[in-house]
Order: C-alpha cells, then sequence, then structure tokens
C-alpha cells in the first residue's frame, strides 16, 4: 500500500501545488457548458423535428419536410458522435469556410446529435397527450402550431421528463469524447496530470468519481423537479 | 346563418355521409339523434371543418368554408364546440382554460395592428405633410385585453357557480363541473352558435341535469345550438327542430312534436320504438 500513498502524493502535489485543479475546473466547466447546451439545442431542434412528424400529411410541404427530418435522424442516429466530431470539425466546417473553437463545435455537435435521439422521445411523448387536447384547441379557433407550443407540447414535456434527464446523464458522459477535436474537458485535465508525472491510476480514479458524482446529482435533481410536477397535478 | 348544401364525407372507401343538406338559422336549437355508426359525429365535426368533407359546402355567414383558401380559424372562433370527453386543457386552470383563446386572439389582433401602424409611419417618412395617412386607433393594451378577459371568464364561471375553482386544475373537477367549463369555455369567444357532440353522455346520471340545464339557459338567451344527443327529453322540450340521420343522411328532419308523437320514416319509427 505504500506504493499507493506515493501515487496519491504525486497526484495531490500535481494537482494543487503544480496548478493541475485550474485545467480540471476549466474541464469541468468545458464538460457542463458542452452537455447542458447540447441538451437545449437538443431539446429545441427535438422539439421542432417531433413538431414536423406530427403534422398530418394531406399537403406536399409536410412531406418534404418530414423527408428530410427522417434524413436527419437516421444521419446523426446512425454514425458514431466521434464521427461527427471529427467530420464537423475537420470536414464540413473548414469547407464551409468556418473557424470555431473545439469547445463550440462539439456544443454544435453534441446539440444535432441529441436533437435526433430527443425527437423520437418528444414523438412518443406528444402521441402520448390525449388527441382531444388538439381538437378542443382548434376547435376555439387557434392554429396547428399555437395549440402545440401551448397546450401540447407542454404536456408532452412533462410525459417525457424523466427520459430527457436520463438524456442529459448521457450526454455528459459522451462528452467525454470532445478530446478528440481537442477540446479541453474533464478527461484531458486529467490526462494531463497523468502524463506530467506518468502516473494514471490516481487521477483516473478522481476523475470517474467526479463523473460518478455528477450523474448522482443530477439524477437527485430530477427526483426532485418530477415530485413536484407530480404535485401541480393534485393541487387544489 | 348556416347552409349545409349536399354534404358528403368519405373515410377511405368508406362513405359516412352521403349529401347532407341543411339551413340552420339564427336562434335556432337543432337536436340531431340517430343510431350509433350513422355520421352524427361525423355530420357535427364536418360543420366547422374539424373534419375535412369531401364533397359539398358550408355556407357560414355567407362564406363557403369548406374552401382550403379561408382561414378556418377565423370562422371556428363564431363557431363553438363542446366534446363528449370535455378536453379541457390539463395543463391549465379553470380560468386559464376560460381565458386562452380570447386573450391570444385579441393580443394577435393588437400585434397586428401594431405592425400596421408601424407601415403607415414608415411610409409617412417619404408624403408631404399635408398627405400623412392617419394611424389605426389603438384603443386597448395587453394588460388591459387579459384583465377584461379574466373579469368575463369569472362572470362566466359565477354564472354556473364555479367561481372558487378559478384556479384549480382541470383533474380536480368532477365531470359535470368539468363540462360545465366546457361550455362557457366556449362562450367566452362569444361564438354565434355551439355544436355539442354528446354533450352528457360520459357523465355520470346525477351530473346530466346540471349540464342540460346549462343549456336550457343558453337556449333561453337565444344561442344558435346543434346538439348530438340520445337524451330524448330534452330534444322534446329544448329543440326546435330535431333531426334524425341514417347512413349518412337526414331520414326526417320535423319540430319535436310532429317528429316523436308522428313520425313518418319507417327507419325512424323503428329507432323511436327501440329507444323510447
Ligand atoms: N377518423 C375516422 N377515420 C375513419 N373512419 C371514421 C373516422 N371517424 C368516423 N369514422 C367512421 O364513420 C362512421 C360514422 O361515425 P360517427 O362517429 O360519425 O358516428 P356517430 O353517429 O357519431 O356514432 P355514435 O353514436 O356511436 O357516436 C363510423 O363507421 C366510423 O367508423
Ligand atoms: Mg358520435
Amino acid at each position: 500500500m505504500g506504493n499507493f500513498e506515493v501515487k496519491i502524493n504525486t497526484f495531490i502535489e500535481n494537482f494543487i501545488t503544480y496548478n493541475g485543479y485550474v485545467k480540471v475546473i476549466d474541464g469541468l466547466k468545458n464538460t457542463l457548458l458542452i452537455a447542458v447546451s447540447g441538451l437545449i439545442i437538443g431539446i429545441l431542434i427535438g422539439t421542432l423535428i417531433a413538431t414536423v412528424r406530427v403534422i398530418p400529411k394531406y399537403k406536399l410541404l409536410p412531406r418534404i419536410l418530414n423527408g428530410f427530418c427522417s434524413f436527419y435522424v437516421s444521419l446523426f442516429r446512425g454514425t458514431p458522435i466521434v464521427v461527427q466530431l471529427l467530420v464537423f470539425y475537420y470536414v464540413l466546417l473548414p469547407l464551409m469556410g468556418i473557424n470555431i473553437t473545439p469547445v463550440n463545435v462539439s456544443i454544435l455537435v453534441f446539440g444535432l446529435n441529441s436533437g435526433a435521439y430527443i425527437s423520437e422521445t418528444m414523438r412518443s411523448g406528444i402521441m402520448s397527450v390525449d388527441s382531444g387536447q388538439m381538437e378542443a384547441g382548434r376547435a376555439v379557433g387557434l392554429s396547428f402550431s399555437t395549440t402545440m407550443m401551448k397546450i401540447v407540447i407542454p404536456q408532452a414535456v412533462k410525459n417525457i421528463l424523466p427520459t430527457l434527464g436520463n438524456e442529459f446523464i448521457a450526454l455528459i458522459k459522451e462528452t467525454s469524447v470532445v478530446s478528440f477535436v481537442g477540446a479541453l474537458d474533464l478527461y484531458v485535465a486529467f490526462n494531463n496530470i497523468g502524463s506530467s508525472s506518468y502516473e494514471f491510476m490516481v487521477p483516473y480514479l478522481v476523475m470517474a468519481m467526479i463523473y460518478i458524482v455528477l450523474v448522482l446529482i443530477i439524477s437527485a435533481g430530477i427526483k426532485i423537479m418530477e415530485r413536484s410536477l407530480r404535485k401541480s397535478d393534485r393541487r387544489n | 346563418m348556416i347552409d349545409v348544401i349536399n354534404l358528403e364525407k368519405k373515410f377511405g372507401n368508406n362513405k359516412v355521409l352521403n349529401g347532407i343538406s341543411v339551413t340552420i338559422n339564427k336562434g335556432d336549437i337543432i337536436c340531431v339523434i340517430g343510431p350509433s355508426g350513422s355520421g352524427k359525429s361525423t355530420f357535427l365535426r364536418c360543420l366547422n371543418c374539424m373534419e375535412d368533407p369531401t364533397g359539398g359546402q358550408i355556407i357560414f355567414n355567407g362564406v363557403d368554408i369548406t374552401d382550403f383558401k379561408v382561414d378556418i380559424n377565423i370562422h371556428r372562433r363564431k363557431m363553438g364546440m363542446v366534446f363528449q370527453h370535455f378536453n379541457l386543457f390539463n395543463n391549465k386552470t379553470v380560468i386559464q382554460n376560460i381565458m386562452l383563446a380570447p386573450v391570444y386572439v385579441q393580443c394577435q389582433d393588437l400585434k397586428k395592428t401594431k405592425h400596421k401602424n408601424n407601415l403607415i409611419k414608415f411610409t409617412n417618412i417619404f408624403k408631404s405633410a399635408n398627405k400623412k395617412k392617419e394611424l389605426l386607433p389603438i384603443t386597448t393594451s395587453k394588460a388591459q385585453i387579459k384583465q377584461e378577459a379574466r373579469e368575463q371568464a369569472l362572470n362566466l364561471l359565477k354564472r354556473i357557480g364555479l367561481e372558487d375553482k378559478a384556479d384549480v386544475y382541470p383533474s380536480t373537477l368532477s365531470g359535470g363541473q368539468k363540462q360545465r367549463v366546457a361550455i362557457i369555455r366556449s362562450l367566452a369567444m362569444n361564438p354565434e352558435v355551439i355544436l355539442f357532440d354528446e354533450p352528457t353522455s360520459a357523465l355520470d346520471p346525477e351530473m346530466v341535469g346540471e349540464v342540460l340545464d346549462l343549456m336550457k339557459s343558453l337556449a333561453q338567451d337565444g344561442m344558435t345550438m346543434i346538439i348530438v344527443t340520445h337524451e330524448m327529453g330534452f330534444a322534446k322540450e329544448v329543440a326546435n327542430r330535431v333531426l334524425f340521420i341514417d347512413e349518412g343522411l337526414i331520414l326526417e328532419s320535423a319540430a319535436p312534436k310532429e317528429f316523436f308523437e308522428n313520425p313518418k320514416h319507417p327507419r325512424l319509427k323503428e329507432f323511436l320504438s327501440k329507444v323510447l
């Protein structure tokens, strides 16, 4: 065990004395930033796609939009996220002459990617709302999109909140691949500490613990949110 | 007020309405009865184009609303609809249910007027002083619209004795209360006609009376109503005309006395002998 003590001391030295913690905090910030922004973009895109997919398809325009959305979803669900990151950072954006930071590329790609996944969740959420809700909205003269925004989607979101929470947790975990395009996240920060002393055991152990704590905190947050929402059902 | 001309509706190959023609005048209270699956709901839902007719015309105040070029939402605001299963907005409180559409519609109109005024102001820049166009008058504000809608909603709730339920969610109401709220929700748009699709069929028997009473009081106020119902007693008492629909056709249309005491069509005779 003496050996392990040495490793811990090395880590502490690197973490505190040589300012390793600065990068860890930056990495944590980026991890959270990418996951949270990705989730928000994902919810917006996912809601939009889900709405397009439930529009009645008598007319040409909804059909075209629907085809485009199906293509989008199968594209982002059918390829690994690492590949998407690499293609955006090294191929698509340079071809379009756009130059943005690795963190911003990660936000973009994680947003687009989770949009594809959330669209399916959101669609099932929308389908679970009684069709009478849409009918009642249309019957008082509200348009399809107004009824969707004010009546159907709020109820759908409530139904799928647990799934959205899981999506957020999945995002937090998946962001650990952003180092492929050179973004500084938790993994890169701890990897740096490890490589400076050729000693990886303790840094990676601490990294794993941080991920676990993050996920536990988020899970607890979701539970609290669900409970307060259920209360509003019964409120008198 | 509403002229239905040769209305047809097909679902795929299933022809549900086979050419219905009827005229509904202001103040009419028309009850529609008929066997299950005869197309009563489909007929009613075609009247405000919740189902798009596949043939014929519906002339509402001179406009053929089956025309796809017509903005149906504007006309639906003048045609209330009450459903068998109430369909109150679950994510809104009772008073929000009532205020939502009136507030939204008036705020939209306000926004449009403001946009138009901005356009006038812009074009005025290029006009000589004596040719400047006047701005459209704006007599209200968002806050005022909300305030007025709120007062109206509270008055309507008072009318049905549920003002203490203004801030609860629909899930806490009884069936009869839900349906009465649904009825005043459609009243809040000041409609010219209200369509009812079996408004009491999903209610426990002891709650049917309160809903029918509210409908009677609307009738006394002169509201035009078209009611699909199985409540023969109500039809006899309140309607000024009763329609019998079977297999997508109006087989009989008469005043209630004549309709129930002296039915002509053999199918209606058979139907009445079963249900009365
Ligand atoms: N959206 C739909 N798609 C396909 N068929 C439908 C649809 N709505 C109604 N139908 C069919 O149209 C026919 C008439 O239905 P409708 O609901 O108008 O009858 P109804 O007279 O209201 O009956 P009930 O008294 O049971 O309510 C039925 O055979 C039904 O299966
Ligand atoms: Mg019916």
